[in-house]
């Protein structure tokens, strides 16, 4: 619409400020064209020429309308001008002079029908200035006065507008920076919080890989770059190796190379973040990223890995890079945290290790500790056994003598009595004295006590003879020490021992024998075969009626022969079997041996570092085994010469 | 009859020991349970054999029979002992010139074999010593006489070399 009576009509003023508004927000030739088209209009003119210069740029830029549409001019020799233009505060008609200098250099070479022009200043901000020309043909002729008053209510419009739209477009781009900055705070704390949860879990193993794959992609979404690579310093090798990268394949590979051929130790001297654009002294060839920036981490103060976030668009801001980094620390925390756990897990299997050997241990200890009491057990009944036989010694002895006297004296004393009853026999019936002394031996009951003597002394004399071979035996089981280590044949004193025995045997036992080629053996022959004739008695009184009675000779191993002695005689009790070798221990009849035999052989096999075990089944037999090294340890046969 | 000195710390042994012995009816005994006093009456008397326990708590029973060994060279000594007590004992029991060891508690018969042995072994000794004297003096006697009358036929050298054999 155009100016009618020199005035603007509403319609005419919103199409202006719509059009300013979309130029002041976006400089574009078409915006240009539309809100300068519409100034020009509104003042009732032919053409337009404007002058602005971008927010932040020293240059000034000048659009004139061309037929191909607005075109930039390049404005060096208009600087002349502009000072004349702009120093008019007031809204005011250019020279004629003016007009053609401004026509000459924007259109040069050209004819031009413009002869008059206005000027329009607009200032937004002081870097953001606009100058406009209105200008008109000869034929429209100059403006008049009263045009020139509504130009210039036109200009404070204008002003006024730009300032506001100009302020309200820094508002929405406040808002928008505010939104984006807001978007990637959020961004920021998922990231952090993703952090928190992926460094608390254990990262065994492989879980760490991935671990810094994920670390490398959230980093790279954060800080919205191109490429996020982790690189990890081997100190030995003095070389980068790539743990993880996300983004451009090409820009990795740039880093990749960068990593290869120019990164050392000392680009990172201290704990800082270091910034490379591509035009860094550092580099050796321009890479594809323009920005990059490494973060050094540590472990134990050891350079352990460089953090390296890349981009092609803009450069890292102070606030960016300080969130890089504070990603990378987090990682360098949860690199150490995971390093930490795996110490603490490797010392704790250690530890339990340890714990597991000293427990180990502590059953030897106390297994060992078993073995002393029991030996020491052992050698105080031994000590005792001895003690007791010596003391019993003497008055056994005498008390034995003195049977054996006292029963010839009584021989003696009957011969004296005989020969007094044969005289008194003689003496007629009524003799007075004869009768006196019947009487007598009738109340004394004479012959009873004549019988029961010889079944006193009899008895009284085996009892001793048994106390003589308690103490015997006794005497034996205490002295297992004594007596010399030889080179034996253990069947030669088998079969000696055997001819001992075969009396006791012979009625009732059939003897079965099976030799294996067995080797000599070190050991104290006459107590083997004490141990062999103890165990061959034993067998002979298991078995009641008739039986048979195997020995057996074999070799198990290269170091060790056994013997064993079987029957299939009456067995022993389960419950029985585990204390037979206990001294004193005896299923036998009170009188019918002393319950020492086993419990001296079990000494005396130990004494030659054997075994010695039984095993049986109730009712049908039982069997012996005695296991003997071939050679001794070399301390035994030293302590018997000592 | 021969005489036979028991030393024993105790007197129970000695009545046993007495009453066995007794029965031979061929010995004297004289009993003792201190050593000393044995040993002083052994410088007055003669015995033909010492019988004496080891376990004895004044003196061993080796140091005595050695003692009186050596106060009476002609007699004989029989030690008692309990097997426990002998261990390491044997170099002096050959020292002592002891005849014979019987073990407590001691079998009757085997001691008095061992006692009737040992004064056997005794009597034997004496007469070979004594046949040995008889044998000097004559062999004195013998030369006197063929320097007396000089006599050199084959038969004084024959009963030269007799004496010189039977000397050996």
């Amino acid at each position: 619409m155009t100016m009618q009576n020199n005035q603007i009509g509403l319609n005419a003023l919103l199409e202006l400020y719509q059009t300013a508004k979309a130029f002041f927000a976006q400089k574009s030739n078409k915006n240009a064209e539309q809100f300068f088209g519409k100034l020009a209009q509104i003042c009732q003119s032919d053409s337009w020429i404007c002058f602005f210069n971008n927010s932040g740029s020293d240059k000034t830029d000048c659009l004139v309308p061309k037929q191909s549409g607005p075109s930039h001019i390049a404005t060096h020799n208009l600087f002349e001008f502009l000072p004349l233009m702009v120093t008019e505060s007031a809204m005011s008609q250019l020279a004629e002079a003016d007009v053609q200098g401004v026509l000459e250099a924007v259109y040069p070479g050209e004819q031009t029908e413009w002869r008059y022009a206005c000027c329009f200043s607009v200032e937004a901000t002081e870097q953001d200035t606009m100058i406009a020309l209105v200008l008109r043909t000869e034929e429209q002729g100059p403006y008049n006065e009263e045009q020139l008053k509504v130009f210039e209510t036109v200009e404070t419009f204008l002003v006024e507008f730009v300032r506001f739209a100009y302020n309200q477009s820094l508002t929405d781009n406040l808002l928008n920076e505010l939104r984006v900055s807001k978007k990637q705070q959020q961004v920021w704390l998922e990231s952090l919080a993703w952090l928190n949860e992926a460094g608390d879990s254990d990262l065994k193993g492989e879980k760490i890989q991935s671990f810094y794959q994920s670390s490398i992609f959230q980093l790279n979404t954060l800080m919205m770059a191109s490429a996020a690579v982790n690189f990890h310093y081997d100190d030995k090798a003095k070389q980068f190796d790539c743990l993880a990268s996300h983004g451009s394949e090409t820009i990795v590979a740039n880093i990749q190379q960068l990593f290869d051929q120019n990164v050392d130790e000392t680009w990172f001297p201290e704990r800082k973040t270091i910034c490379i654009d591509s035009n860094n002294e550092l580099l050796s060839e321009t890479p594809a990223f323009r920005y990059l920036i490494l973060v050094p981490l540590y472990l134990q103060s050891q350079l352990n890995l460089v953090i390296g976030v890349a981009r092609t668009d803009k450069p890292f801001n102070d606030r960016e890079i300080m969130m890089a980094t504070i990603f990378a620390e987090s990682i360098e925390l949860i690199t150490e945290r995971r390093d930490l756990l795996h110490s603490i897990r490797k010392h704790n299997l250690a530890l339990q290790n340890e714990r597991n050997e000293q427990q180990k241990l502590i059953a030897q200890l106390k297994e060992t500790q078993q073995q002393l009491l029991q030996q020491e057990k052992m050698a105080s009944i031994g000590q005792l056994a001895a003690g007791v036989a010596h003391e019993i010694n003497n008055p056994v002895g005498y008390v034995s003598s003195n049977i054996s006297s006292l029963g010839n004296y009584i021989e003696d004393l009957y011969e004296v009595i005989d020969s007094c009853l044969a005289a008194l026999k003689e003496l007629p019936e009524d003799n007075q004295k004869k009768q006196d002394v019947e009487k007598l031996m009738d109340d004394l009951d004479f012959e009873f006590v004549q019988e029961d003597i010889t079944e006193l002394l009899k008895e009284s004399g085996e009892g001793v003879t048994r106390v003589k071979q308690i103490v015997n035996d006794l005497k034996d089981f205490s002295h297992v020490d004594e007596a010399e280590w030889q080179w034996s044949d253990l069947q030669q004193g088998i079969e000696s021992t055997l001819n001992i025995v075969r009396n006791e045997l012979k009625y009732k036992v059939d003897l079965v024998k099976d030799y294996q080629d067995i080797p000599l053996v070190e050991c104290i022959p006459s107590q083997i075969n004490q141990v062999v004739m103890n165990l061959l008695v034993n067998a002979g009184h298991a078995i009641e009626e008739r039986g048979t009675i195997k020995i057996a000779t074999y070799q198990p191993d290269s170091e060790s022969v056994c013997i064993e002695v079987s029957d299939t005689g009456k067995g022993i009790d389960q419950e029985h079997l585990n204390k037979i070798f206990d001294p004193f221990f005896t299923t036998k009849p009170v009188g019918k041996g002393t319950g020492l035999g086993l419990s001296l052989s079990y000494s005396i096999i130990e004494k030659h570092s054997g075994n010695i075990e039984a095993t049986s089944v109730v009712g049908e037999g039982t069997t012996f085994k005695i296991t003997l090294p071939v050679k001794q340890q070399e301390e035994h046969a030293d302590q018997e010469d000592s | 009859m021969d005489r036979i000195m028991i030393l024993d710390d105790e007197p129970m042994i000695l009545k046993s020991l007495e009453r066995l012995l007794r029965r031979e009816k061929k010995w004297e005994v004289e009993t003792f349970s201190e050593p000393h006093e044995a040993l002083k009456r052994a410088q007055t008397g003669i015995y033909e054999l010492f019988i004496s326990d080891y376990m004895m708590p004044e003196m061993n029973g080796i140091e005595f029979l050695n003692e009186v060994r050596q106060l009476q060279p002609n007699s004989q000594r029989i030690l008692l002992t309990g097997r426990a007590d002998i261990d390491g004992a044997v170099r002096a029991i050959n020292e002592a010139k002891i005849f014979r060891l019987i073990f407590k508690p001691w079998n009757d018969v085997e001691l008095i074999d061992a006692i009737e042995k040992a004064l056997e072994y005794r009597y034997t000794l004496q007469k070979n010593k004594y046949l040995m004297d008889q044998i000097a003096i004559f062999e004195t006697k013998f030369e006197q006489l063929v320097e007396q009358h000089n006599e050199h036929s084959s038969m004084v050298n024959t009963i030269r070399d007799l004496i010189h054999q039977l000397k050996k």
